[in-house]
Parts: C-alpha cells; sequence; structure tokens
C-alpha cells in the first residue's frame, strides 16, 4: 500500500487535453469527485424511487459501433453524437485484452502505476464509430 | 579413803600396770586381726565401702575369719557377710575406701583357696578401664562370678575306670619320671615358646572372635531392622521387580541404543576436542576480559543509590499500580483470548485482502499497465463525465445506442402512442430510417 498504491493514487493525471494541467488533481480526489457527482445525479427520485438524470440528448453526428453483446439483427449499434469523436484516453491495449492478474505476485515488488506514461496517450477513435 | 589408799598404794598400781597392759594386749591383738572395724573405732577402724557378689555357693567362705578380697593377689578387703537369696549366695564385701573407683561394671570374681584347707579368698578381676566404676552397695552379677571346683568333686565326677585309668597314669608317670625329672623338666621347659605363640595365637583367636561377635551383633541389628521393614522391603523387591521387568521390556531399545553408543562417542569426542579448542580461545578472552570485570565494579557500585532510590517507587506505586491493574488484564486476558480465536479468520481475511492488493497493485513490465493504472483512470473519466450540472444538480453525459431493428420496433410503437413519438424525437435517437440505411443486414 505504502510502496504501489498509496503513489499511484497520489499522482494527478495531467495528460487529459480536456482538463488543464494546473486543474488536475490526485487520481483519488477524481474517483471520490465521480462518486459525488454521481450521487447528486441520482438525488431526484419519484414515485419508483431515485433515478439516475442523464444528458442524452444527441446531436446532429452519428456514430455506430459494434454491439459487445450481438444478437440475431442487433450486430451494429448507433447513437446521435454533438460532436464527432476525436478519440479515447487512455488508448485501448493492443489486441482489447485485459490486464493481467497476478494476485499472487507481491504488489511491492511493482513499479506504482504510470498515469501520465504511454499508456496514458489519447488513441484515434476506432473505425466503426465513423459511419 | 585416802588412808586406804596409801595404805593400798602398791596393790592399786599393779592393779593400774596390769590394765594397762591388759589393753594393750588387747589392742595388739586386735590389730593384727584380720577384720574389718568400723571407722569410729579409734586407731584399729578405718574407712570403707560395701559390695556384694552373687555367688553359685559359698561353699569354705566363713565371714570373721579373716577371709579377704584381692586383686592380684593385694588384700582389699574383706569377707563380711554371706546370705542366701533366690538360691545362690550373697557375699558382702568391706573394701578399704581407697580402692573406691578401683571395682568396674564388668568386674569378675573367682573364689579360689588360699591354702589347702579350704581358707578361701575372693580373687577379684577390677575389669576394663573404660568402664564405669561400681557404687557403694552394686553387686557383682552371677555371670561374672566363677567358683572354686575342688580335686575331690573334679574327681567324683570322673565314673570308676576313669580314675582307676588317671592313678595308672599318675603310677606310670611318677615311675617314668623316677630318674628323669632334669629331663622332663628340660622338655617342659621347651614348651615356653610354644606357649608364647600359643598365647598370640589365642590373642589373635579372641580378636577374631571379637570380630565374629560384632558381626554377629551387626546381623542381628541388620536383621531387627529389616524385620521392622518388612513392608518396605516387600515394596522395594516389588518395585524392583518392576523395573527389572521394564528393563526386559526396553530390552530392544536398549540395544538400538547401545548400537548408537559408539558413534555417540565418537561426536562426545569430536565435541570435546571442539571444547578444548574453544577452552584455549576462552582464556586469554577471558583475561582480556578481566580489566572490563574490574572497571565494571565501580559502576556496579554506582548504581547502587540507584537501586536504593528507585525501591520506594516500586514498594509505594508500581507494585500498588501493579495489583490495580489485575483485574484490567484479566478482562484483557478473557478479550485476548476472544480475539485469539477470531485471529484465524482475521488471518485468512487478511490474505485474501492482499491478494486483492496484489492483483490491484500489479504492473506488468513494458508500456503495458495494471489494474490500478486503470482503476485510477475509471475514476478521472468517471469523474469528467459527470461534471456538468444544471439547477437540480449533476448530470451524467450519455449515448444512447440502438440498432435498426430497435429503432424500427421504437418507431412502430410510437405510432399509437404520440408522446412516446415526442419523445423519441426530443432524445434523438438515432431513427430506423438512418440507421436502417447504414446498416449492412437491413440496407436494401
Amino acid at each position: 500500500v505504502t510502496d504501489n498504491l498509496d503513489p499511484s493514487f497520489d499522482t494527478a493525471i495531467t495528460v487529459d487535453p480536456n482538463v488543464p494541467a494546473a486543474e488536475s488533481q490526485p487520481s483519488y480526489l477524481d474517483f471520490l469527485n465521480s462518486v459525488v457527482n454521481t450521487s447528486s445525479a441520482a438525488s431526484n427520485f419519484d414515485g419508483n424511487g431515485s433515478f439516475l438524470r442523464i444528458l442524452a440528448g444527441g446531436g446532429d453526428e452519428l456514430t455506430q459501433m459494434t454491439n459487445p453483446a450481438p444478437t440475431q439483427g442487433n450486430n451494429i449499434l448507433f447513437g446521435s453524437n454533438i460532436e464527432p469523436v476525436q478519440g479515447s484516453q487512455p488508448a485501448l491495449p493492443a489486441g482489447q485484452v485485459p490486464p493481467p492478474f497476478e494476485p499472487n505476485e507481491d504488489c511491492y515488488e511493482s513499479d506504482p502505476a504510470d498515469l501520465n506514461g504511454p499508456a496514458a496517450t489519447v488513441g484515434a477513435p476506432l473505425p466503426e464509430l465513423s459511419p | 579413803v585416802r588412808r586406804a589408799i596409801r595404805e593400798h598404794a602398791k596393790e592399786a598400781i599393779a592393779i593400774l600396770a596390769l590394765i594397762v597392759f591388759a589393753m594393750a594386749t588387747t589392742g595388739y591383738i586386735l590389730a593384727n586381726q584380720q577384720a574389718p572395724y568400723p571407722s569410729w573405732i579409734p586407731f584399729l577402724g578405718e574407712e570403707t565401702f560395701e559390695l556384694k557378689a552373687d555367688l553359685e555357693t559359698a561353699q569354705a567362705i566363713t565371714p570373721g575369719q579373716g577371709q579377704t578380697v584381692n586383686v592380684a593377689g593385694i588384700k582389699v578387703g574383706d569377707i563380711t557377710q554371706v546370705d542366701l537369696e533366690d538360691g545362690h549366695a550373697v557375699v558382702t564385701m568391706l573394701l578399704e575406701d581407697r580402692y573406691q573407683g578401683l571395682i568396674k561394671d564388668d568386674a569378675t570374681i573367682l573364689v579360689r583357696p588360699r591354702t589347702g584347707l579350704q581358707d578361701m579368698t575372693l580373687e577379684v578381676d577390677p575389669g576394663s578401664p573404660d568402664a564405669d566404676a561400681m557404687e557403694e552397695g552394686d553387686t557383682v552379677p552371677l555371670a561374672s562370678s566363677e567358683r572354686n571346683v575342688p580335686p575331690d568333686e573334679f574327681l567324683a565326677a570322673l565314673d570308676g575306670d576313669t580314675r582307676d585309668y588317671l592313678k595308672l597314669l599318675v603310677q606310670a608317670g611318677s615311675e617314668g619320671l623316677a630318674e628323669n625329672g632334669e629331663a622332663a623338666s628340660a622338655t617342659f621347659r621347651r614348651f615356653a615358646p610354644l606357649s608364647k605363640y600359643l598365647a598370640e595365637l589365642n590373642g589373635a583367636l579372641s580378636k577374631r572372635a571379637d570380630a565374629i561377635k560384632r558381626s554377629i551383633t551387626s546381623f542381628k541389628q541388620v536383621s531387627e531392622a529389616l524385620g521392622g521393614s518388612d513392608t518396605r522391603l516387600a515394596e522395594f523387591v516389588s518395585a524392583s521387580n518392576d523395573v527389572l521387568s521394564a528393563f526386559a521390556r526396553q530390552e530392544a531399545s536398549l540395544r538400538a541404543t547401545f548400537q548408537e553408543l559408539p558413534s555417540a562417542l565418537t561426536a562426545t569426542r569430536e565435541a570435546v576436542i571442539s571444547g578444548d579448542t574453544f577452552a584455549q580461545e576462552l582464556g586469554p578472552a577471558a583475561t582480556k576480559l578481566l580489566p572490563s570485570a574490574k572497571a565494571l565494579k565501580p559502576a556496579l557500585q554506582e548504581t547502587y543509590p540507584f537501586f536504593r532510590d528507585t525501591e520506594e517507587p516500586i514498594r509505594e506505586q508500581i507494585t500498588p499500580f501493579a495489583r490495580s491493574t489485575q483485574d484490567t488484564f484479566e478482562e484483557l486476558r478473557k478479550t485476548t483470548t476472544k480475539l485469539n480465536d477470531a485471529t484465524p479468520a482475521t488471518v485468512s481475511g487478511l490474505k485474501e485482502l492482499n491478494r486483492v492488493f496484489n492483483a490491484l497493485g500489479y504492473n506488468p513490465p513494458g508500456a503495458e499497465e495494471g489494474y490500478l493504472f486503470w482503476a485510477s483512470w475509471l475514476g478521472h473519466n468517471a469523474q469528467q463525465t459527470s461534471n456538468i450540472q444544471d439547477a437540480n444538480g449533476a448530470l451524467v453525459r450519455a449515448i444512447a445506442f440502438n440498432s435498426c431493428q430497435t429503432a424500427s420496433l421504437a418507431l412502430g410503437t410510437a405510432a399509437s402512442f404520440p408522446s412516446l413519438k415526442t419523445l423519441i424525437e426530443a432524445t434523438r435517437i438515432p431513427s430506423a430510417a438512418a440507421t436502417c440505411a447504414i446498416d449492412p443486414q437491413f440496407r436494401r
């Protein structure tokens, strides 16, 4: 925790083009803020209970993606976006495989996560996102 | 009267002279009598003390006849009285006071004739110097006295044939020694060395007899001790039987042990050799430590005041504190017991948590990142996704995706519900016309 987790969570993500570096904050604060924001977005309720308020208003920009859980007649999904998708950050790893799962490797022997390293670069939008 | 005295002065003086002479003669006779006189009689009396002796027989013992009591042939007293008690004779002796303390408890008495006319004396062996001296009125027991055996009594004990043979022996001896008296005398003198050696032999036999007697006494004591401890002896024998039985049962183990003994001795020898090396190193090291040990003494002396000063706080403060915390520690012990029960589950949980941390913190080599990288970016992106708001609070930006088929179904459903059609149009979900024109599965 001291040598690996804590240094990683204390690191601020500064390579996000949407956030000025001066306004960046440690990643654990990003996580806590997301929790607060999500709680705020779910604070309204009606007779059925709370509901999540989503700004889903689309624009004129039609995008598409391959359905990760395809069924007959639903292989391609379409959405309306305000602006064209510019990219994804962090970029999906090659082959889109999940990270290795090593619960028996002592974490203190690993380096802290490099949140602003090569893996955090902005990747190109996936081809199928453009019709 | 005076005239009669003057007239018969010669006769009176003669009578007085005769009286004086008679008294002197009587005194002389009494003084030479071997009879004891009480100490209150002037000139004749002497201080004495009384002892008694039990004898088997007092034959020929006649008190008042000057029969004496001798020690080593020297007169030490007189026989004054003979009585009969319980079938044996009790002789009373008056001994001169200066010999008091000479006669011991283990003294023995022999009745022997002083002359051939059975003029008896009591020959006293005074006993060992280490024994206690006899007191006034003490009695020499019957077992310590022996009576005189006269020849006629000895001869009377022999039968007629034996007496005849004895008579022939005496006559033959008389004839044989008639002219060989000197030779016989010389022969008998040659027996002197033999007697000396026999005396030494008898002395050794006497010591041996004493040793045997002591051995018998010791054996008797041992027997008595064993007799009084027969129960313990039986227990001892029973316990010994159990021990020997146990040894018998352990025979295989003992054999294996003895088989290991040579290697153990070898190891012991090596250990001793190593110990010798250690001892050789220890000597110089100990010598070098001597100055430090000497220097330690003043330091220890300096600590004495500290220990004296801390004695009272320990007694007055720490000890009461320790007593007052006993209940607390007792409760803590109970808690610790419960914690001890929960420890295995806690350890197991911590192990699982450690696995979670390991999986989260693992950073693969190279440019690839692990779960910790993606978790941090998840928090960052989630925060960016919900960082807009309106008057009601935060909003989550999202894009609603649908397929050509879903859009067609929604369009069909909305035909019957105008409000739903309005909602679809408000959200600007891609329409069926737009999506189906692109989806190759439905494009015509």
